[in-house]
């Protein structure tokens, strides 16, 4: 990652420079009244509105009660993708038995399940809860398969002939190697987290982010709207980097090209 | 053999066979290697030689005929098979019970050995190809084997590298006592090293050659250069290199 032409900030500054000057543009086009501001909230009315949000508590609330709902349908999703993933990763019968069922759903159309979850669970939590689990689900239950498959057969014979056992060939050669593709697996999901929860908290919900955007739909508030589309977007980012983090401390002894 | 008071063979394999998918690799092989002895077994590519070992390692479970081998053993392959996200160390030490502390001291002693102790913290891919299989050889040797299989653990390094690897096999052989079944096509390697070399062609040993010369050996001693005569000669090969059949 060092680049001995450069100082460190100038990745980062680099990264910024076309996000900041779409919103300068943006705000330009607003200011000079070039498009209508009734459709259209500049990007400094969000900041207004972002910032009476947070003064009435309001968003602390709903953010709040959202964070819950992504955390906990993302943790049942991707603990049960890394568990039958590995299932099926390790034992060809567990293949045969679990993954054509599981292909199969995968191909249904997510957020067209709603309704009928809905109708199934009741009107509380759990419907949105389970759509967030099933979309985080086959990310990582196919990244962790193909990461265990992709596993170098010599590693696997070299912990035989050292006598590693199954908890130890899983512990040393398996886990490790599949890492890196569970891990993007993962990131993949938390995308697929944030999607369902906006879609899921726009049905029939009383509270989060997603019902701040129906209640200001009602209203008219363009800018309220924006708002909580941009938080969604930093949840979104923050939580990215975060698994971005984690993988560059876990696969830290992998050589890979960084691009030019 | 009086089994009072000759000591158990550290392997012995009797009347071996192996076959895949109709064709017959191994044609019925004995080999017994006494502790201690250094056996190198000589072949060209296709052989039967590296899937002798593989059965004598017990990671060939298929074939048929009778396998007894001491259960320390430890087997170096042609390429070291390092686990990429252990460091050095851990990869020394891999599957072996203690505490974080005495198995880095196991490690590093190890490492001592194959003069890489100052290597002990780096990631696997930073190692030179000589670098990586001196760590495969100390991950062996940790264990304190009593029958060492080396399958062709040289094959992939050059030249020098290779030279300076086969004298340091030579001297940790002398040095810890134990067994060896070394695995080559290469010629000079099996003068070099040798006690014993077994020829193996069309899947049977075909010559059992007892070595008599003391160790270390140099390549260009008298004793030396007749023995890689007769070998070459054994494989078919003729002292200028044309070959008199195939």
């Amino acid at each position: 990652m060092s680049n001995s032409y450069f100082p460190s900030w100038i990745p980062g500054a680099r990264r910024a420079l076309v996000p900041l000057a779409l919103l300068a543009l943006w705000q330009f086009l607003s200011s000079t009244g070039r498009i209508d501001s009734r459709f259209y909230s500049s990007p400094l009315e969000v900041v207004t509105s972002l910032r009476d949000l947070t003064e009435t508590g309001d968003l602390a609330h709903h953010l709040a009660i959202s964070l819950a709902r992504a955390a906990a349908g993302l943790a049942l999703g991707a603990l049960a993708g890394l568990v039958l993933g590995a299932a099926t990763g390790l034992s060809r019968l567990g293949e045969d038995l679990l993954d054509p069922t599981l292909q199969a759903v995968r191909t249904l159309p997510l957020l067209g399940l709603i309704p009928l979850f809905i109708l199934w669970f009741g009107l509380g939590d759990a419907p949105r809860l389970l759509l967030i689990a099933l979309g985080t689900f086959f990310p990582v239950y196919i990244n962790v398969f193909r990461g265990i498959r992709g596993i170098d057969a010599r590693l696997v014979e070299l912990a035989a002939s050292y006598r590693l056992g199954r908890i130890g060939l899983i512990r040393e050669v398996i886990l490790p190697g599949a890492l890196a593709p569970a891990l993007v697996g993962l990131r993949q999901s938390i995308g697929i987290a944030w999607l369902c929860l906006v879609v899921a908290e726009q049905v029939n919900a009383t509270s989060g982010l997603g019902y701040i955007i129906i209640e200001a739909n009602a209203l008219a508030q363009t800018s309220v709207i924006l708002t909580a589309l941009v938080i969604y977007a930093l949840l979104g980012l923050g939580t990215d980097a975060l698994v971005r983090l984690i993988e560059r401390f876990a696969l830290r002894w992998q050589n890979n090209f960084e691009g030019v | 053999m009086d089994a009072l008071i000759s000591p158990p063979p550290a392997l012995s394999l009797r009347a071996i066979r192996r076959g895949f998918g109709g064709r017959e690799v191994l044609r019925g092989v004995d080999l017994a290697i006494a502790p201690g002895e250094f056996v190198v077994l000589l072949g060209r590519s296709g052989c039967g030689k590296s899937t002798l070992l593989r059965i004598a390692g017990a990671l060939d479970r298929g074939a048929l005929g009778d396998v007894e081998a001491t259960s320390d053993q430890a087997t170096v392959f042609q390429d070291a098979r390092l686990l990429p996200w252990r460091r050095v160390w851990r990869n020394v030490v891999i599957g072996l019970d203690g505490s974080r502390g005495a198995l880095r001291a196991r490690a590093l002693t190890a490492l001592a050995e194959v003069g890489l102790s100052e290597r002990a913290d780096a990631w696997p891919r930073t190692l030179s190809g000589g670098e990586a299989q001196r760590v495969a050889l100390a991950r062996a040797l940790v264990r304190e084997p009593g029958l060492l299989l080396l399958d062709e653990p040289f094959a992939a390094l050059d030249a020098l590298t290779r030279l300076r690897m086969q004298r340091l096999v030579g001297r940790l052989w002398q040095r810890h006592g134990l067994a060896v079944l070394l695995v080559t096509h290469d010629i000079d390697e099996a003068v070099h090293l040798g006690d014993r070399i077994l020829l193996m062609e069309d899947g049977r040993i075909t010559l059992d050659l007892p070595v008599h010369l003391p160790h270390p050996r140099r390549r260009e001693q008298g004793d030396c250069v007749a023995l890689r005569a007769r070998l070459l000669a054994a494989l078919g090969v003729d002292q200028d290199g044309t070959e008199t059949e195939w």
